[in-house]
């Protein structure tokens, strides 16, 4: 027994291989990594040999573990937490650049999230030379978009403070020799820290303020780009990209005159919230995944101050001549259609169906409903009820997914098409925020012997949607 | 190997005998090996050995019979939410002892799935608390002088140490 007793007061954890504690250590937040230093002889040091990821949360580095449960006070300017911290804030970056210093091991991937402090001082310069000494091949930027405490004192002298805070001002070539970037909160005015990027497979770029001749000159230099993300930035209204290796290109919250993509590889297409471009032209060979949805209030309420509609997918469907490249063959590629759209609406129906029709290797059906009913009555007329199942509905569809189902008429009309017609089925998933009549549903007769309804209820939420896809590509 | 075998017998490190399905042995690349090789054929007495104690193993073994099924269809996303619940439920172990065997099983046996769960288990466990109670919890012995102590504290500034 008491030998049993001093085993279980045995310290294990110390034991493992160097190899396995620095995993381990890696997952915990950078001011956690650094304590764990004064454990004990053994522990000392250990975070240097970190190889896997590093994470700098300026966040969490200027505040100690009881103030974090009060953030409130932090970010109230003149307070007494607040005036503390700014301190903080002015000693972090420094602190960051010494770890980064001391830590003495290549580095896979690393992500720092800042003040804007550390843009004005050119701190983030200093951390992105020693992000190439180390090797890292994924690296993650982002400026926090609250100021924390007060550093406006710092930027009395300059003259156009507004911009300067989140306008850093990155070295020539600096990004070059990474594979994955992402940058959130900044102003870019120059494709330059772009030059020599030819290994950059994924580009995430989230609230960026960039003009068109940058995001023009970052497409230009990268062309190794497979997997691009643009996410509600804006300060431009073109997007060309002429490269052939891009695979996956996802477009939230734009605003955008002119769309031109020379992509032959491009794979999946994602367009959430843009407005509709004046000229719009897609070349792609390889097209199989296309979405398009409104699910960004952000965007919406852009397109509404600049006085733009935003694409809706019936009309990107319906009229896809005026938009595809002649010489892309999107009909006989595309395998997956996942797109907003009202079903009680005829002529969006229309519009729809007529683009169904042409297509012959889809398979995959998901329609989002619209949250909130539009209560226009124009074109409410019964569709589905009166058409002959096409040749696609009959012999291709097999997978159907249908969000926000309520068990009006005619959204219960198209399931009966479907259901009915559809000898390929394999899968019917409805998705409802409400009760409905199952019995209708059930009774109907199958076309195809092997389809599975499913029913689930959920609530419709468009927050967890938008974040899924986002993870389903930028992970994959 | 002949296709007819579905379980293999193993020996643990302390001699004890374990039955794992063809399906989970696939979850680790050397047990995967070993399928490959003679050694699980009919005309073959042989039981290989696996340097994993049996309080260990028998843990082990549970983890790779849930998850073969997964791994060797690609289920659902709905099963994948279970299963999650499954690995948090699974990780509920003795802390002190147990989960540092796993960690090193799992190293010895190249599961990622599981080498990965045990690394964020154990630094769940170290997230937010303060360096004396992450002592407490593994019980690590603070070696260093007050002196040392103190000079380690200068040397990290902006971070606190409580």
């Amino acid at each position: 027994m008491a030998k049993l007793a001093a085993a279980s007061r045995q310290d294990f954890i110390s034991q493992l291989p160097d190899e396995i504690l620095c995993l381990i250590i890696s997952l915990l937040a950078i001011d956690e990594i650094v304590r764990t230093s004064i454990l004990s002889k053994r522990w000392k040091g250990l975070w240097r040999f970190i190889s896997t990821h590093l994470e700098f949360d300026g966040r969490l580095m200027i505040m100690p573990l009881a103030q974090r449960q009060n953030p409130e006070e932090a970010f109230t300017p003149y307070s007494q937490l607040s005036t503390l911290l700014t301190e903080g804030v002015v000693g972090y970056g420094k602190a960051i650049s010494s770890m980064l210093f001391r830590h003495s091991s290549d580095l896979l991937s690393c992500r720092f999230i800042h003040f804007p402090y550390s843009v004005i001082s050119e701190e983030v310069g200093t951390w992105l030379k020693i992000m190439r000494l180390r090797n890292v091949k994924h690296l993650s930027l982002e400026c926090e978009f609250y100021d924390i405490g007060t550093t406006e004192s710092f930027l009395h002298n300059s003259e156009d403070d507004g911009e300067k805070i989140s306008k850093p001002n990155f070295p020539t070539g600096i990004f070059s020799g990474l594979c994955s970037l992402e940058l959130i909160y900044y102003t870019l005015r120059s494709s330059k820290p772009f030059e020599g990027c030819q290994n950059l497979k994924t580009l995430f770029l989230k609230n960026l303020n960039i003009d068109d001749e940058t995001i023009g000159g970052i497409f230009k230099n990268c062309v190794g780009l497979e997997n691009v993300c643009l996410l509600e930035c804006f300060g431009f209204t073109k997007i060309e990209i002429h490269n052939p290796n891009l695979k996956i290109l996802q477009l939230y919250a734009l605003i955008l005159d002119k769309l031109v993509l020379f992509t032959e590889k491009l794979e999946v297409l994602l367009l959430d919230t843009v407005t509709t471009p004046m000229s719009m032209q897609i070349y792609s060979l390889s097209l199989s995944i296309l979405h398009c949805y409104n699910h960004s209030t952000f965007g919406s309420m852009l397109a509404l101050t600049e006085e733009k509609t935003v694409l809706k997918a019936f009309h990107l469907l319906g009229y896809f001549r005026y938009f595809w490249d002649s010489r892309s063959n999107v009909l006989q590629t595309l395998t997956r259609l996942s797109i907003d759209l009202d079903l009680n609406d005829a002529i969006e129906c229309i519009l729809f169906a007529s683009f169904l029709r042409l297509c012959t290797c889809l398979q995959t059906l998901e329609i989002t409903l619209p949250a909130v009913q539009n209560d226009d009555l124009v074109n409410r007329y019964n569709y589905w009820n009166f058409r002959a199942a096409c040749n696609f509905v009959k012999n291709q569809l097999k997978f159907v997914y249908l969000r926000g189902y309520k068990d009006n008429n005619q959204e219960f009309e198209f399931l009966k098409h479907i259901i009915t017609k559809g000898k390929k089925l394999e899968t019917v998933a409805i998705i409802c925020s409400q009760q409905i009549d199952k019995q209708r549903l059930t009774a109907l007769t199958r076309a195809s012997p092997n389809l599975l309804l499913k029913l689930n209820f959920k609530i419709h939420s468009v927050m967890e949607e938008i974040s899924e896809l986002q993870d389903r590509y930028l992970y994959e | 190997m002949s296709s007819s075998v579905e379980a293999i017998t193993v020996l643990s490190s302390d001699g004890d005998e374990f039955k794992i399905t063809v399906s989970a042995a696939k979850l680790s690349k050397p047990l995967n090996w070993m399928l490959e090789d003679v050694c699980f054929s009919d005309d073959c007495d042989e039981v290989p050995t696996i340097e994993v104690n049996s309080k260990t193993l028998v843990k082990v073994i549970e983890y790779c019979e849930k998850h073969a099924p997964r791994a060797n269809s690609g289920a659902s996303d709905s099963d994948a939410e279970e299963l999650k619940k499954w690995d948090i439920e699974f990780m509920k172990m003795d802390v002190k002892d147990i989960l540092f065997h796993i960690l090193m099983a799992a190293n010895y046996l190249h599961m990622e799935g599981l080498y990965d769960l045990a690394c964020q288990t154990a630094a769940d466990l170290m997230k937010g608390m303060t360096v004396s109670q992450i002592r407490k919890i593994f019980h690590i012995k603070n070696d260093f002088s007050s002196e040392e102590q103190e000079q380690l504290r200068r040397q990290h500034p902006g971070c606190s140490f409580d």
